[in-house]
């Protein structure tokens, strides 16, 4: 059963890309004048983007498959 | 009662009894993250619904296995005819108990609560001392729904079992 810092992460962690890259365009743009269109504009761009690295992330991860094995057991037949 | 109470209790009374100079491999991580201090070792603590669900569903899936393991003839053996003691030093004992040993290897299996890449260090030091009490390969049986376990092989780790052996005596003399 998940613990309440899964549950957070899962709802999270869509997102947690985007939250980077909004804060670096904040930290980028701070002091420039940008209007409210503009950023909207530019938002938009950062989400596609943010969601390319989302998606990117998740093929990795599911191409890193733990590497298990078969093993033989003994069988007594008796 | 109702089920929560009783699977409470189920749990929460089968506590081992612990004692000075006798610890378990299942502790060894809690013990080296500090999250089991010394001064808290005696006191027995109360395992929580989440958690109680948590070791039922492992145990249930164990003793599937087992029985499974039983009906098919597969040679196994189970219990305490497989726990070990090993003594540490003079004073220091760990006791160590694999699910299920083979000729060849033994089995630890667990069920968690989400699919994992790599066997989590919180497994990684009762493992080791598996190793060290049986000599035979270590393998971790990671169960799934629907009814399903996967085999990856532990390797063993000098450095790791020298800081399970330091962190026991360290702990040890930390006790009252």
């Amino acid at each position: 059963m998940a613990n309440q810092w899964d549950k957070k992460f899962k709802q999270e962690f869509p997102f947690m890309a985007l939250g980077s890259l909004l804060k670096a365009y904040a930290e980028i743009n701070q002091g420039k004048g940008k209007d409210v269109k503009e950023f909207k504009k530019e938002a938009e761009d950062l989400f596609e983007l943010a969601s390319s690295f989302v998606i990117k992330a998740g093929e990795n991860a599911s191409e890193d498959e733990v590497k298990t094995e078969t093993p033989q057991f003994e069988i007594n037949e008796d | 009662m109702k089920t929560d109470d009783i699977l409470l209790k189920y749990i929460n009374s089968g506590n081992h009894k612990r004692e000075k100079g006798r610890y378990w491999a299942t502790d060894i991580y809690s013990i080296i993250k500090g999250h089991l201090k010394p001064k808290d070792f005696f006191k027995q603590k109360e395992i929580d619904i989440i958690g109680v669900r948590n070791i039922l569903s492992g145990m249930a899936f164990e003793s599937q296995l087992k029985d499974v393991f039983e009906k098919t003839g597969v040679v196994f053996k189970y219990g305490d005819e497989i726990k070990r003691e090993m003594k540490i030093t003079d004073e220091i004992t760990l006791v160590v108990k694999p699910d299920f040993e083979f000729e060849k290897w033994v089995l630890e299996t667990k069920y968690p609560t989400k699919k994992r890449q790599e066997i989590p260090e919180w497994y990684l030091y009762q493992l080791e001392a598996e190793y060290r009490a049986t000599n035979k390969e270590v393998k971790l049986g990671i169960f799934s729904y629907p009814f399903n376990i996967s085999y990856i092989t532990y390797k063993p780790d000098d450095k790791r079992w020298n800081k399970i052996t330091e962190t026991l005596v360290k702990f040890h003399n930390k006790l009252n």
